[in-house]
């Protein structure tokens, strides 16, 4: 395997394929940063550069755009709490409360060091593993996909553990907000009211762009007086260089940083499961594994790491079996398998031992980007934090508009805005009333995939759910659901008895 | 510094963008005379086949236009909300929607009250893409035959996968099996792909391009092609076609230019020719037979593509339509 990363190594060095994969990492972050422009757009963006390339560069290209797209999502995360791709929305937990607190470039610099790394543990496993890895994701069926899916609403009951209530009616909000449109095994509707913009379903983008920026505006403009003050401390402390994480900051963070890449790795190889899956999961495993959950959303490195290492491992995770089956593990994998096919690369088992040369640049180019992405990002997070110094008065219309324009441009269309725009409002109600935002989405993002993947499952077993529930590593997973369910009970029994 | 360097690569990219293509030939197609951009109204999102086949037709009609030819995504809905949105554009020959029958089956089957068929009007048609069979190499079938025999002797255990349960791919299913194979609904390509290798659905109903890689490694074999005529894409020599087994199904992926109800005659003609030397030119024929979309005639003319719109929604209605 050392010649594999000999061979990608030396297409990557190549001076001309460097600058390349460098303007991929900055048109990624740029892209990644931009509210509603997603992973996959931004890869399909760059699609019409990678045509006129040599293809074994274009490919690097390509997956250095989309690596950097979705660390760049993480930049407006942690300033503006603004997901610049949904799979950055729990990076807006602990990243936006740092950023209120000042230590904006601590925070950034902890969710770039976090992506490198998750990036890099992908990339080795892409290399060193990929047959084997690939093997066992053909093992996930629907059943499987359905109770992956669903230890990840599980973990619901432990987002906020001082509103548990409130935080599961928040969950099934949004589990019912993903049932609204095209019924996914019918194909007959369901609670559109006869809406086009509701018929293809409530999207996560403008929800969460509502959810978490808009939301925040309307909560800084309810209480505009504090805001002159600590803009003036913000002014102070939005210089970069004295809040940097230090090394021993964040090889605390060790433990987290390796379960949430190898966690992201895993998710991003199943198909169907994506980067924004995987961050949601890993944070709130997180949250279940930490020694201080309390302190998770009040603004700890801990949260950034978990949700930024494991996005940015699924993207290594989802070139896994489209690099060895031809399998995309998602929609920007997709895009780029489309644009080899294009030119002329079979894609499958045999591209390792007939054309190595394609998994050397991917995995050389994986390298590359997550390094230089560090110092890309960092140079454009300067530039963005700046805008922090901004006062409020002017930054939040701004924010709204860039909401409006994210929300709209998603599919040009303004239903969407309308949704964002209701999401902002209920949003707001929700952290008056002390409902979770959090939850809401994680039940949107999940909702549509265990419903699908449950009923499907349902339909292949003829009906039959014994043999639905006792395939091997869905029994495990439901398990281990249950497990989650009730340990905050257990937890709360033990606590009392030893009082 | 850096700052710079950002806006130096964002700004060389619209200046691609902007200045792509601009000759100054100003084409006249008979009396009607190309004056501004024209928009193609794609109901779907990029990246995908819908988009790319309007994009690179886009390209090849500029040039004969002497216009740009600006394509619009407007996704959602399975293709509905493009539909409604081009509708309320003026009808004054400068924008026209791509479609494939997909809307169609989704006014027939129920799934929206919008009237497709009464909005689209059929203009040409681009490409002509098929659907295929597929199962994993290790299922006890070999071809359809053996295939309809196991179904035969286990009724109800194969199922079929598909992207869309109101869709062509659905209506290939149910039509070639007599309804003896249920449809199951995928909503990504790559779960339905992985999940026919790993064994967990029977078979599945795709678009050669889709699984080109898996039939090349041997993970897949192909059963049976919805087609006329065998296809000639390598590695397809011993596949039947649907005509030879004697099944009258032949649905597959039709995607073509609509006008928009009130647009002048004058335009919809010299759209015509020009789109019929768009398609016939060397860029876009190399592109659709790189893609494998050289199986069947694409090219139809105003009337052929009418006929066959309108003998699709004759079909499509008795598969799908309520009863």
């Amino acid at each position: 395997m050392f010649d594999l990363l000999g061979m990608g190594l030396r297409i990557i060095l190549n001076p001309s394929t460097f600058l390349l994969i460098t303007a991929g990492t900055i048109l990624g972050v740029v892209f990644g940063a931009m509210p509603g422009v997603s992973a996959s757009m931004a890869v399909a963006l760059a699609l019409p550069f990678a045509y006129a390339m040599d293809p074994v560069i274009a490919i690097a290209f390509l997956v250095s755009v989309y690596c950097a797209s979705i660390t760049g999502g993480g930049i407006t995360a942690i300033l503006f709490k603004i997901p610049g791709t949904p799979s950055s929305a729990p990076t807006t937990f602990d990243g936006y409360p740092m950023a209120q607190r000042g230590e904006a470039g601590k925070a950034l610099g902890f969710s770039l060091i976090a992506s490198a790394v998750g990036g890099l543990v992908a990339a080795f496993a892409m290399a060193l593993v990929s047959p084997q890895l690939a093997s066992i994701a053909l093992e996930f069926g629907p059943s499987e996909l359905f109770a992956v899916s669903f230890l990840g609403i599980s973990v619901l009951s432990c987002l906020d553990s001082d509103n548990i209530v409130k935080t599961l009616i928040s969950g099934l909000i949004g589990l019912l907000l993903a049932c609204v449109g095209m019924d996914p095994m019918l194909g007959i509707s369901r609670f559109t009211w006869g809406s086009s913009t509701l018929l293809s379903g409530i999207e996560m983008i403008p929800i969460m762009i509502g959810l978490f920026a808009v939301t925040e505006v309307l909560k800084q403009t309810a209480k505009s007086k504090k805001i002159e003050v600590s803009d003036k401390e913000k002014n102070e402390s939005t210089k970069m260089k004295t809040v940097l994480p230090s090394v021993k900051e964040i090889w605390e963070t060790k433990g987290t940083m390796t379960r949430s890449s190898i966690l992201g790795t895993v998710i991003g190889i199943l198909p169907g499961a994506g980067a924004t899956i995987a961050s949601f999961l890993s944070y709130a495993i997180e949250k279940k594994v930490s020694k201080h959950p309390e302190k998770l959303g009040t603004g700890i490195a801990d949260g950034i790491v978990a949700s930024e290492a494991a996005n940015n491992a699924a993207t290594g995770g989802s070139m896994v079996p489209l690099l060895s089956l031809g399998i995309p593990g998602g929609n920007a994998a997709a895009i780029m398998m489309t644009a080899l096919v294009i030119k002329g690369v079979q894609i499958g088992p045999l591209l390792i031992k007939t054309q190595p040369q394609y998994l050397a640049s991917v995995f050389g180019s994986m390298l590359i980007t997550n390094i230089v992405m560090v110092i890309v990002a960092m140079a454009v997070a300067k530039v963005f934090a700046k805008i922090l110094a901004i006062p409020y008065t002017i930054l939040g219309p701004v924010i709204v508009m860039l909401a409006t324009i994210g929300a709209y441009a998603l599919k040009n269309n303004t239903g969407d805005v309308i949704l964002m725009a209701a999401a902002g409002i209920i949003g707001y109600m929700f952290v008056k009333l002390g409902y979770n935002s959090a939850a809401l989405v994680l039940g949107l993002v999940l909702g549509q995939m265990s419903e699908s993947n449950f009923r499907r499952a349902y339909t292949l077993a003829n009906g039959d759910l014994v043999k639905v529930f006792t395939r091997p590593i869905t029994a495990v997973l439901m398990i281990a659901c249950v497990l989650m369910l009730v340990y905050p009970l257990i937890k709360y029994i033990l606590r009392k008895k030893s009082w | 510094m850096l700052k710079k360097k950002i806006l130096a690569v964002l700004s060389t990219t619209f200046l691609l963008g902007a200045c792509g293509d601009s000759s100054d030939k100003v084409a006249v197609d008979g009396p009607w005379k190309w004056e501004r951009k024209v928009e193609i109204i794609c109901p779907w999102g990029t990246g995908g086949g819908a988009d790319t086949t309007t994009r690179t037709f886009a390209t090849a009609l500029e040039k004969e236009l002497g216009v740009p030819v600006v394509v619009n995504n407007r996704s959602g809905a399975g293709g509905v909300s493009g539909i409604q949105f081009g509708a309320k554009q003026p009808a004054d020959g400068y924008t026209y929607i791509m479609s494939t029958p997909s809307p169609l089956l989704a006014q027939i089957s129920g799934a929206t009250p919008y009237d497709v068929y009464g909005t689209l009007n059929p203009l040409i048609q681009m490409v002509h893409d098929v659907n295929i069979f597929v199962t994993s190499s290790k299922s006890p079938y070999n071809n359809f035959t053996e295939l309809m025999e196991y179904v035969d002797k286990n009724p109800g255990k194969v199922k079929a996968g598909v992207m869309t349960i109101t869709g062509l791919d659905a209506a290939c299913v149910m039509g070639a099996t007599d309804g003896k194979i249920e449809p199951v609904a995928y909503t990504e390509g790559s779960q339905l792909n992985a999940d026919v290798i790993g064994g967990h659905v029977d078979i599945a109903c795709v678009g050669p391009a889709e699984v080109a890689a898996m039939v090349a490694s041997g993970d897949m074999k192909v059963l049976l092609a919805l087609t006329e005529n065998r296809l000639t894409l390598p590695g397809y020599e011993n596949v039947p076609s649907s005509k030879e087994l004697g099944l009258n199904t032949y649905f597959g992926p039709a995607r073509g230019i609509f006008y928009i109800n009130g647009t002048p005659d004058k335009a919809i003609e010299a759209f015509e020719a020009a789109a019929q030397r768009a398609i016939e030119s060397d860029f876009f024929q190399n592109w659709a037979k790189n893609e494998g979309l050289d199986q069947r005639k694409g090219w139809l003319n105003t009337e052929e593509f009418k006929a066959q719109w309108k003998n699709d929604y004759n079909s499509l209605t008795e598969l799908f339509g309520k009863k």
